[in-house]
């Protein structure tokens, strides 16, 4: 989900030496597609093409708990479907809307005015973290980019209210 | 009825999208029909 290109997201995938196949949707369209507007989500996708499972803005493997539910799941036994909330869907679209015109601007090197939009795009829909967090990462990347994410930074701009 | 409202529910079919990968080849969720998929979002920041 990384508006900046691929190159960010594999600084971390050759840190972590992670082999899985990984795509990168820089418009969203998988927020759009799927419903949702926070990171890190999972949805485990059945044989027979139906979703088993969701969770969404919280999910962590390294979670022991997480992780046996993703063991029991893949091997086929003791495994319990889960459903989250729905988001509203107006406000999601509409920032949504913003934050891919805000891409486009990003893509021809228009920051500040990309920028722009996607702050307009948090006042409609304040926990959409897609879109907050893109900011911080593109005005911030010492927070980011360095060594790893600095995620206690993070909680201050939130209480910040940023 | 997921690609209708966008917002995909537990039962649902997952909806088939087509995106590029950090390796530069184009991936359809449907390349990998038939096998469990566990599908991660993330990003970098």
């Amino acid at each position: 989900m990384d508006v900046q290109g691929v190159e960010k997201p594999k600084f971390y995938l050759e840190k972590a030496h992670a082999t899985l196949t990984t795509v990168v949707d820089q418009s969203n369209q998988l927020g759009k597609l799927y419903g949702f507007k926070a990171v890190p989500n999972v949805y485990l996708i059945g044989s027979d093409g139906n979703v088993d499972f969701i969770e969404l803005g919280t999910f962590n493997i390294r979670e022991p708990v997480k992780r046996s539910l993703v063991e029991n799941w893949v091997s086929g036994k003791d495994f319990k479907s889960s459903q989250p909330e729905k988001f509203e869907q107006e406000t999601h679209r509409k920032a949504n809307e913003l934050f891919v015109s805000g891409q486009q601007l990003f893509n021809s090197n228009k920051t500040d005015e990309a920028i722009k939009l996607w702050r307009k795009a948090i006042e409609i829909d304040p926990n959409n973290y897609i879109i907050r967090k893109q900011i911080w990462a593109i005005e911030n990347p010492d927070r980011f980019y360095k060594d790893k994410v600095d995620y206690t930074w993070q909680d201050v701009q939130l209480e910040k209210g940023r | 009825m997921a690609e209708q409202t966008g917002y995909v529910k537990v039962g649902d079919l997952a909806p088939n999208f087509c995106l590029p990968s950090v390796a530069g080849e184009d991936i359809q969720l449907s390349d990998y029909s038939g096998q469990k998929i566990a599908l991660f979002f993330w990003a970098s920041w």
